[in-house]
């Protein structure tokens, strides 16, 4: 069988799709030691084992958790001389403007792991002064000395000709064939010498961790395997544990595609996406069924890591989040967050501050009969003397003080999402609210409400939907180069073969591997020349349309046109192998019905007795609420006023209209 | 008790909500805006106040807007062409009436909502230019506010919103870039429009007095956090003092002095009695300046988190003699007041806050902008004008548990370092370094941050011009900790490095225009370290060794100011 298994921050979530078209849901609680004794204890919770698996889709925190902690392997950093503080200098800037007693990050390579070698290549790509391999040797048994475990090469204006670095990487393969080194241009060639060599660094001290868990995973499950990355599309074990750092926002990245399919099930073109699990809210707009691309973003403490990703913003919101009393006596729930240890109060494994899913459980979103198919029990005692403790504080009893801290959960992911459109220039109120996770059907309809969002989905298999995007994603590699040519030279013989140069770098990284299908997608990055930010758009059809598309595009999203020239940053090409799709609504579920369905429950968020009820007892007209949709591991609220109907076998809620 | 609770819970909701609203302006300028001033260094900041002018939110934005978005307000609702109308446009930037300096626009426009006026929303925002006699303003050499450019005391751009045409054609009349300067208007503008669209969302689902509710909640919540941080401030009485260095002329330097006090209301009044005289030359703080000064500089030592609104800053009082250098008036030059004397305000009253809070005090920064230009021509097919703007981020003082931070901006200003090889891409130069400037920090306990040094190598003959500051002076150490490398500018011709002061003979390193670079010529900026605390010899010996190791300091630092034997501590 077919399985996708997405590791976050608190579970372990997988889909085994059979021969029989029959899903079949696995969640297990994050372990912390390796990845195979959660993938294998979520294969058997879906009632499978490893010789089940015919394919296997992953999907990761591991390297993200690795960069934010930074628990990675000891880099050392070979650079142009008068460059190596480039590192430590970073962009200089303060998020919090008087922040004056905040400790910048220190560099991810200390400096005297930071060596200069001699050497020169001028922007234009000349060489103005040749490297010294003796000097890089030396430079080499330096760092090997001091006992770093792998090597990043990042040199000055190595994007207009990376010569130089691939001497200082076959210099040290030579002394060190055993340690892992990183040329920059590899993992991010385009200009910009400190997004350069921040990329380079991260990716390099993941390297060692992520050939290890792809060792080990190999071990625990022999089946082709694909790895997703940060864009929403995957690549194989080498490629992932080679450029780890294309797999820093693996996780977010599959949600975000299944949403994009259910949406299409659907027929519904503009949609946001609401992934709420036990740490984090990640918010995600989908525009006329496309997904956002951006081209960098912060690992965190202002570190960028360019890689292409879809465009997902974080917030820390999610089940596990913790209530807490500010300086200036206000509520706040979040960022920090109970994860899955000690966990939520009610879960019973030692947790004592009160966090969203203990208000829900006392609200009576959550009933009694546990999560993840009953095997954790949830102990409401322990919710209620959590929030009692903090409602003391407010003057109020546990109830309140679980009203509260679910209206304002609610009210900081409705601020992300209003952040995200107001980014992108559209009105929430155009679009569909996907949300899924663990903890999304509890709060969708009250972040809709927020927002006056009209329809709410919450997709079959939604506790799930990350690991169900892993089994469709397409296979997706880029490679990218600087262009800083005007918009005419695209179409030209010379950019032409540097579009087949990178087309064959991509297919070389998919050697080995039986993707059918295989498309080839050119993009250019657009700006008008005195601009500072580019827009990506693809090269199809007439190469001369392209300048009239940007002005187009630019026009659209700014509102204006410039008279200046028009300039393109650099190129790239994705090599796109489909994986075929699977009809998720369609896919029957194997989770069997919650105990407390059929029955009722006392809803105190809004002080009633209502129904709960599964998915397939809404018939096809629907029920009105307030009710509760309730499935094995995912509970929805319908406030009252609002149909929940099944369409193309998602759960929707709309206005009684 | 229950309800009256749960409403407070709404309110508070409500109060992010408006926090959110001033969030909001900053992405919808961003994604809208044309410069590089804008987009790069977001070098501008929004605020939403109500109806009678009292701040509700601003965003911490650039530190040295910081609470000064008020007397703008003041200016305009003072000088407004009749009653308000929806969609009415306000221009302000007058540095004698709630300005910062010139190129500091501020866009003013009410906010309706329910047919009734509710409230303004401003954006203050860096223009690229506003004429006067240097590119982009920085003319080391000004004698009055006249050289620097276009004065708005508060001139209506939209009425009712419709153009005002004549308005229109004279502001572009007498500004460089025009074409940049109109864009980052219409971006303002829009902030502005977001504003009051939420605003309405407000009112239109929680009522008028839902909004009002938010508003009280708002003030409320910044004016207890705050009173609450101010209890730490013992009640007694501390100064601090500075100097400007100099002027282009070789005048100064200039003192500037500080007292701050707690009142028993909880007040803090911070009096500048004593400081200098204003000079005729552009190292002038003007007053909303010197507000952000106390304001940024008191919240740094409290509560850097601070929600800033009418709740705070009516608690702050800022006294400053009319024609003293930090409450100047016309004539006085004020181009430089974000760059400098704003940086020498703060520092002064850090200085003092660090004599009240001793667990909290910072050593002295770098502090100055070290903006510099360089322009010239080319032949058209080379590119033609080039003009680059360069202004840098250095050592930070040391503060009490901690060293300072290298390489990075002082608290009244804040900016993302530009790619040095994007820089290549564009202009006629060639870097041959940008780095840590090794030894710079303070010595002491708690070492003071790095400063940096770039070499610039021009391709073409260039002029360079600059306004900075603190280049024979160092920044100051504290309880024994040594000052940190003073600013500087260096310039290597024929293989020899020297000040530029000296290779062109100048009566100060730090302010000069239009000097005549060759090409070949390597421009250095050397932006200088911060102050360290407490006494070296006190310093944890494996933090001396690690420093040793990273080079950040000299063997003959390590071992004569931190008295460090290796043979000991291996």
């Amino acid at each position: 069988m077919k399985v996708g298994c997405d590791v976050g921050g608190t579970f372990t979530d997988l889909v085994a799709l059979g021969d029989d078209g029959v899903m079949r849901l696995g969640k297990a609680l994050n372990s912390g030691t390796g990845p195979a004794e959660g993938t294998i204890t979520a294969l058997r919770a879906a009632g499978a084992t490893p010789e089940d698996v015919t394919e296997f889709s992953h999907g990761t925190t591991t390297v993200t958790n690795l960069l934010i902690e930074r628990t990675g392997a000891a880099v050392g950093l070979i650079t142009t001389r008068g460059f190596r503080d480039i590192l430590e200098i970073q962009y200089s800037f303060r998020e919090r403007t008087f922040a004056a007693h905040y400790r910048k990050e220190p560099p991810l390579v200390p400096r005297h792991l930071r060596l200069e070698v001699g050497g020169r290549i001028e922007r234009d790509g000349r060489e103005s002064e040749p490297v010294d391999r003796d000097e890089i040797a030396a430079a080499c048994r330096a760092l090997l000395d001091a006992g770093v475990e792998c090597l990043a090469v990042s040199l000055y204006n190595a994007y207009a000709n990376p010569a130089h670095e691939r001497v200082v990487a076959e210099v040290w393969r030579e002394l060190a064939p055993d340690r892992p080194v990183t040329c920059a241009t590899d993992v991010d060639a385009r200009m910009g010498e400190y997004e350069r060599v921040s990329t380079a660094t991260l990716n390099a001290s993941a390297v060692p961790a992520m050939r290890a868990y792809a060792e080990e995973l190999r071990g625990a499950i022999d089946a082709p395997t694909l790895y997703m990355h940060s864009a929403g599309g995957v690549v194989t074990p080498p490629d992932a544990a080679e450029r780890p750092i294309q797999l820093a926002l693996s996780g977010p990245a599959a949600g975000v595609l299944a949403a994009r399919q259910v949406a299409r099930e659907l027929g519904i073109a503009d949609v946001i996406t609401l992934d709420m699990g036990g740490t984090s809210c990640d918010v995600c707009l989908i525009r006329d069924g496309e997904l956002r691309e951006r081209d960098t973003f912060d690992v965190g403490f202002g570190v960028p890591a360019r890689t292409r990703s879809i465009d997902i913003s974080t917030v820390g919101a999610g089940g596990g989040s913790i209530g807490w009393m500010d300086a200036g006596g206000a509520l706040q729930v979040g960022p920090r967050s109970a994860g899955a240890l000690p966990g939520p109060a009610c879960y019973g494994r030692g947790g004592t501050e009160p966090t969203v899913t203990d208000a829900n459980l006392v609200l009576g979103i959550l009933g009694g009969g546990g999560l993840l198919g009953g095997s954790l029990a949830l102990d409401r005692d322990a919710a209620e003397t959590a929030l009692a403790g903090l409602g003391e504080q407010f003057g109020v009893d546990a109830v309140e003080m679980a009203k509260a801290m679910h209206q304002i959960v609610n009210a900081n992911m409705a601020q992300a999402v209003r952040q995200v459109t107001v980014r992108h220039g559209i009105d929430p109120r155009s679009c569909a609210l996907v949300a899924f996770g663990g903890a999304g059907g509890q709060h969708a309809t009250g972040v809709a409400a927020e927002l006056d969002m009209g329809t709410v989905i919450v997709p079959a298999h939604s506790s799930v939907l990350s690991a169900v995007g892993l089994l469709t994603a397409d296979v997706r590699v880029s490679e990218t180069r600087t262009l800083l040519a005007p918009v005419e030279a695209v179409g030209t013989p010379d950019v032409d073969a540097i579009f087949e140069e990178l087309r064959g770098e991509a297919a070389a990284r998919l050697a080995g591997t039986d993707v059918p299908d295989l498309l080839t997608e050119r993009w250019v990055g657009l700006r008008y020349a005195d601009q500072w930010h580019e827009l990506a758009m693809p090269v199809a059809g007439d190469p001369a349309s392209l300048a009239e598309r940007f002005e187009a595009e630019h026009e659209r999203r700014f509102g204006t046109r410039l008279a200046d020239p028009v300039q393109a940053v650099d190129c790239w090409v994705t090599l796109v192998g489909l994986r075929p799709d699977v009809a998720i609504g369609e896919a029957a579920s194997a989770e069997v019905a919650p105990p407390s369905a059929g029955a009722s429950r006392e809803l105190r968020l809004f002080g009633a007795e209502v129904p709960v009820v599964t998915r397939e007892d809404l018939g096809t007209d629907g029920q009105i609420g307030p009710l509760l949709v309730e499935e094995g591991s995912t509970v929805t609220v319908i406030p009252p006023g609002r149909r929940a109907v099944l369409r193309a076998g998602h759960l929707v809620i709309e206005d009684d209209a | 008790m229950t309800t009256v609770q749960t409403d407070a819970f709404t309110a508070e909701i409500l109060r992010s909500y408006l926090v959110n609203t001033v969030k909001e302006m900053v992405i919808t300028t961003t994604r809208t805006a044309y410069s590089t001033c804008f987009c790069h260094g977001e070098d501008f900041t929004c605020g939403i106040f109500d109806a009678d002018g009292q701040m509700i939110a601003q965003d911490q934005g650039v530190g040295v807007h910081a609470g000064g978005l008020e007397g703008a307000i003041a200016a305009v609702i003072r000088q407004a062409n009749g009653p308000w109308q929806p969609g009415d446009v306000y221009l302000h930037n007058d540095p004698y009436d709630g300005g910062t300096h010139q190129a500091d626009v501020c866009v003013v426009r009410p906010m309706f909502a329910d047919g009734r006026h509710v409230g303004f929303a401003t954006n203050r925002g860096h223009w690229s230019d506003v004429g006067g006699m240097a590119p982009g303003g920085w003319s080391g050499v000004a004698q009055d506010v006249v050289q620097e450019g276009l004065l708005l005391p508060a001139v209506q751009l939209y009425d009712a919103g419709v153009l005002r045409e004549d308005v229109r054609r004279m502001v572009l009349r007498n500004v460089r870039l025009k074409h940049q300067c109109w864009g980052d208007l219409q971006a303002q503008i829009a902030s502005a429009i977001a504003a009051e669209r939420r605003i309405q969302a407000l009112v239109e689902r929680n009522g008028m007095s839902g909004y009002e509710a938010a508003i009280d909640a708002a003030i409320s919540y910044s004016r207890r956090r705050f009173l609450a941080a101010v209890e730490r401030l013992p009640a007694r009485a501390a100064t601090g003092e500075d100097v400007m260095e100099d002027t282009a002329t070789g005048e100064g330097p200039f003192p500037i002095r500080v007292r701050v006090e707690k009142q028993a209301d909880g007040t803090v009044v911070a009096d500048f009695a004593g400081t200098s005289p204003q000079a005729l030359a552009p190292i002038n703080c003007t007053y909303a300046s010197t507000r952000a000064a106390v304001i940024g500089s008191l919240i740094t030592m409290l509560d850097p988190d601070l929600p800033l609104n009418a709740g705070v800053t009516r608690l702050i009082d800022v006294r400053a003699p009319l024609g003293c250098m930090v409450n100047p008036t016309y004539p006085a030059p004020t181009f430089g007041t974000t760059a400098d004397p704003a940086a020498r305000a703060a520092e002064v009253v850090l200085r003092a806050l660090s004599d009240l809070l001793p667990d909290r005090a910072v050593a002295g920064s770098y502090s100055t902008g070290q903006n510099a230009t360089g322009g010239g021509q080319r032949p058209p097919e080379e590119g033609g004008e080039f003009l680059w703007y360069s202004y840098q981020a250095g050592g930070c003082g040391a503060f009490e548990g901690g060293d300072g931070n290298s390489a990075m901006w002082h608290i009244m200003a804040n900016s993302k370092n530009e790619s040095c090889e994007a820089w290549e891409a564009r202009y006629p130069i060639r870097y041959q370094a940008f780095a840590l400037r090794e030894g710079s920090g303070g010595a002491g306990k708690w070492r003071g941050g790095l400063g940096t040094e770039r070499r610039l190598e021009v391709e073409v003959p260039t002029r360079l011009s600059a306004i900075s500051g603190h280049h024979d002076l160092e920044a100051h150490g504290l309880d024994g900790g040594q000052g940190g490398a003073p600013n500087g500018f260096e310039l290597v011709r024929d293989g020899e490095q020297r000040r530029v002061q000296h290779v062109y003979d100048l009566a100060s390193p730090s302010k000069f225009a239009n000097l005549p670079l060759q090409a070949g010529d390597v421009f250095v900026s050397l932006q200088g370290g911060g102050g360290g605390i407490g006494d070296p010899r006190e310093r944890d010996r494996a933090a001396v060794a690690a420093d040793l190791q990273a080079g950040y300091i000299t063997p003959e630092e390590a071992r004569d100011v931190y008295g460090y034997q290796e043979e000991q501590h291996p």
